[in-house]
């Protein structure tokens, strides 16, 4: 080996040590820093279900920089609706269980797939085509908690509309909470993306519609609700007649991930024509809210953006 | 254990079996509603009463020939209600003896199939209060099945926090839908007040009462198997203290037909073997032996009275004549008039129903409609993807439906309460009702620059999920009303639901495309800022 002038085999390691360490650093840090200067990051890919899901992971430094190796993993799609994955208003079973399989692959010890859906849960599960999707995949679980001991009641220190309520316990719980919502229109909320489908992981949902701001509460929810990362299905967006459908679906083949909530959502709401009309995320009650709380970025110009896909 | 407490226990665990087993996919290759069918009495009674639904009791045929050959032997061997009085008489140690006026009054069990029969000719079915069959069913759906539900789910509640430790997770997920029905407490009164009668003493039910008993008996008289005693006779006593049911008289050689159930306990109890149980004909003791009750002149004008003041009080009853408003059948049950002819009472639609809905009526449907199925929406909604209770009926009250039918079978129309509802009153952004409406039947329409529900009629199918969802307390600011109920005899509910306008395909995709909602003119959709 030829020795070139001031190239020391003890400078030499010195230099890889710290380019092994910037390099460690440069991965980790731009998730810390992100909330502290205001720049978060979104991945977003475009292709088919499975393939966009894995890109999207891929983009943000793959499913292992957010599940290791015994991690307990709750997955929260949209699962509410007996209804086809056509009319989009549940996640596709495909990005479920191609998360699923991911956070199994990253040595998850477990990973259970929830919502409390507001339909039957047999049938909700049976006809969104989850059940079929995930039952090859021995070692998730797939549940709807209807029992009102599977749920813990949480104090929201944060909240203005919304104090405490019950959340399903397991997610307080778990080492990686993953969100997976679907892109839809909702006739209460305008849209139903990540931070509203938390919901889906509360007790009692009247009380959100009668006693209080819903677009409030939901924001609340989010202060003790803080998903690992939210994967937003927009395979399909449903335009109108949200949240159960059928309306008007249009086929985006993208999938949205990100550590910030706000700013998967504010994304999200871009994407399309909500009930014939464009709508800018700051317009979102909800998300406005979520903002304010300090949950993440509405301002999808100081998000950095990694695209993938055709 | 002998042979016919084997056959008793047999036949109970199927009658168990083929109840429980009804709301699962577990695929029976008999009907849940075998012991239904296969009763002479609720045969007779709905035939009377419907006669156009006789086929259905084909399986009755078993049994009545079982009566001609062998009397009451169903009663002894088969009759899950008789089994379990049984037990409970060996559980109590009951006493076998009869009061008094029970046995100075033979013919009561006859007096009572004559009520059933003259009532049933009248239109009014008294299989609910008198049918074992139909009584023990009912029961089991209205008491037994609840009752363990709650404890299995007591159970569980028990075990979750242990069974997620060890992560076994098929345990630690498992959650049992406890159903809740209304007039538990009557039931549990009319049942209760049947067994406690048969603990006090030992099967006094089917021997003063039992309407079928008797209808077997009677045909017994005309039995195969009876009965006989040789002339060996000591005239020892020990048959009369052995019969369950008193059928052996004061003579020993003397036996009613009209209760014996043939177990031959008398026949194990006899010291010097003078008992068999032969063919008439070759009986050694003459024919003259027979001891069966008749109905006394007075008895029989008795029966007349109360069964035409019953049979016209139902008739004259305003409830049937004007049924409540909120009285919401099943889907696919057939116009009302017949539906009350062919309901039995059974509870099996209640049984297996998905969401546990169908609840029995007290006085919403008149006097004799106490029993008969009714949706509670309030309490949980039909649902969409559900035939079940059709499925189960043993008399077609409520039609067998394929899905495609059963979602055409329209039960009612929902109606809005505007002065509850927390839009249209308060300004609220509720939509509980149309997020969850399966048919998409609630649309928001544009009222003095508001977006307001409405009920779209044509698409409202009655399944009651707005109503049950509605956050509003106590009554619901949604209400599901008979309005547009579809009640088919025969004939196709989707073509009926077609004609007058109703569109129920699930899909938009499949609907005409003006039904596709368009955003309203200048609208802000609810949620949202004005940019």
């Amino acid at each position: 080996m030829e020795h070139s002038k001031g190239f020391h085999r003890r400078g030499f390691l010195a230099s890889m040590g710290a380019m092994a360490g910037v390099t460690a650093l440069a991965s980790w840090l731009p998730l810390r820093w992100a909330r502290a200067d205001g720049i978060s990051r979104l991945a977003v890919a475009k292709g088919e279900a499975a393939s966009a899901t894995r890109l999207v992971l891929e983009a943000l430094g793959g499913i292992d920089a957010f599940v290791k190796k015994g991690d307990v993993v709750i997955l929260k799609p949209n699962a509410s609706f007996p209804n086809p994955p056509s009319w989009g208003c549940n996640t596709s079973p495909e990005v479920v269980a191609t998360v699923a399989k991911l956070c199994l692959e990253a040595g998850a010890k477990r990973v259970t797939v929830v919502d409390n859906t507001l339909g039957n849960p047999d049938l909700c599960f049976s006809r969104s085509g989850l059940k079929d999707a995930l039952s090859s995949l021995a070692q998730v679980r797939l549940l709807a908690p209807k029992q009102e001991s599977m749920y813990k009641e949480v104090q929201i220190l944060k909240g203005v509309a919304l104090r405490k309520t019950k959340i399903f316990k397991e997610v307080m719980e778990a080492d990686k909470f993953i969100n997976l919502p679907t892109a839809k229109s909702h006739s209460a909320t305008g849209v139903s993306l990540g931070i509203k489908g938390l919901m889906g992981l509360v007790w009692d949902r009247n009380t959100f519609h009668r006693d209080m701001d819903l677009d409030q509460a939901i924001a609340d929810l989010a202060t003790v609700l803080k998903p690992t990362l939210t994967i937003l299905d927009a395979t399909r967006g449903l335009l109108t007649a949200g949240p159960g459908g059928p309306g008007k679906v249009e086929h985006w083949n993208t999938i949205v991930a990100g550590t910030d909530p706000v700013a998967v959502d504010a994304y999200g709401v871009t994407l399309g024509q909500w009930y014939g009309q464009t709508v800018r995320p700051e317009q979102v009650k909800h998300l406005v809210a979520a903002k304010s709380h300090g949950l993440g970025t509405l301002e999808l110009e100081r998000v950095q953006i990694l695209e993938r896909g055709a | 254990m002998n042979l016919r407490r084997s056959l008793q226990g047999l036949f109970l665990a199927f009658f168990f079996l083929l109840f429980f087993t009804a709301p699962t996919s577990i695929s029976l290759f008999l009907p849940p509603e075998l012991f239904l069918r296969a009763d002479p009495l609720a045969a007779v009674v709905v035939v009377l009463m419907a006669s156009s639904v006789a086929w259905v009791f084909l399986p009755a045929a078993v049994l009545i020939l079982s009566g001609l050959l062998m009397g009451r032997a169903f009663c002894g061997y088969v009759c899950p209600l008789g089994t379990i009085l049984d037990v409970g008489a060996r559980l109590a140690r009951s006493s076998r003896s009869e009061p008094l006026w029970i046995t100075r009054r033979p013919a009561l069990p006859l007096g009572l199939l004559g009520l059933v029969l003259l009532c049933a000719l009248l239109g009014f079915s008294l299989l609910a209060w008198f049918d074992p069959l139909v009584l023990l069913t009912r029961s089991t759906a209205l008491l037994l099945q609840p009752w363990l539900m709650e404890a299995g789910s007591a159970l569980l509640e028990l075990v979750r926090p242990w069974a997620s430790k060890k992560e076994w997770f098929w345990l630690s997920d498992a959650g049992l839908q406890v159903p809740r029905f209304w007039l538990s407490a009557l039931s549990l009164l009319w049942m209760g007040a049947i067994v406690a009668f048969s603990l006090w003493r030992a099967r006094l039910w089917c021997r003063a009462f039992c309407p079928l008993g008797s209808l077997l008996g009677l045909l017994g008289r005309f039995s195969f198997l009876a009965r006989s005693v040789s002339d060996s006779c000591l005239d020892c006593g020990a048959c009369q203290k052995a019969c369950p049911v008193g059928a052996i008289g004061q003579d020993p050689r003397q036996t009613s037909r009209a209760r014996c159930l043939l177990c031959a306990r008398c026949k194990e109890a006899c010291p010097v073997e003078a008992i068999g149980f032969v063919p008439p004909m070759r009986s050694p003791s003459s024919a003259s032996r027979e001891n069966s009750p008749r109905l006394s002149r007075r008895g029989l004008l008795a029966v007349g009275a109360v069964g035409l003041m019953a049979g016209l009080t139902v008739r004259v009853d305003a409830g049937r004549a004007s049924p409540r408003d909120r009285l919401i059948r099943p889907p696919g049950a057939v116009p009302e008039a017949l539906f009350l002819d062919r309901c039995l009472r059974c509870g099996l639609c209640m049984s297996v129903c998905m969401s546990h809905t169908i609840q029995p009526s007290l006085w919403e449907a008149g006097l004799d409609g106490i029993w008969t199925p009714r949706l509670d929406l309030r309490l949980a909604p039909c649902e969409k993807h559900c035939n079940r209770c059709g499925l189960v009926c043993p008399t077609g009250a409520i039609r067998p439906l394929s899905m495609e039918e059963r979602t055409h079978a329209k039960i009612g129309t929902a109606i809005l309460l505007k002065e509850r509802c927390l839009v249209w009153e308060q300004d609220k952004t509720c939509l509980v009702c149309d997020e969850i409406c399966p048919y998409d039947a609630i649309e928001f329409k544009e009222v003095e620059g508001k977006r307001r529900p409405f009920v779209t009629e044509s698409r409202c199918n009655g399944c009651g999920y707005c109503e049950h969802k509605c956050p509003v307390q106590g009554q619901s600011a949604i209400v599901v009303t008979r309005m547009g109920e579809i009640r088919l005899e025969k004939g196709s509910f989707l073509e009926e639901a077609h004609r007058r306008g109703f569109i129920f395909e699930g899909s938009r995709e499949q609907a005409p495309p003006a039904l596709v909602p368009q955003p309203l003119e200048g609208d802000l959709p609810p949620g949202l800022l004005r940019p």
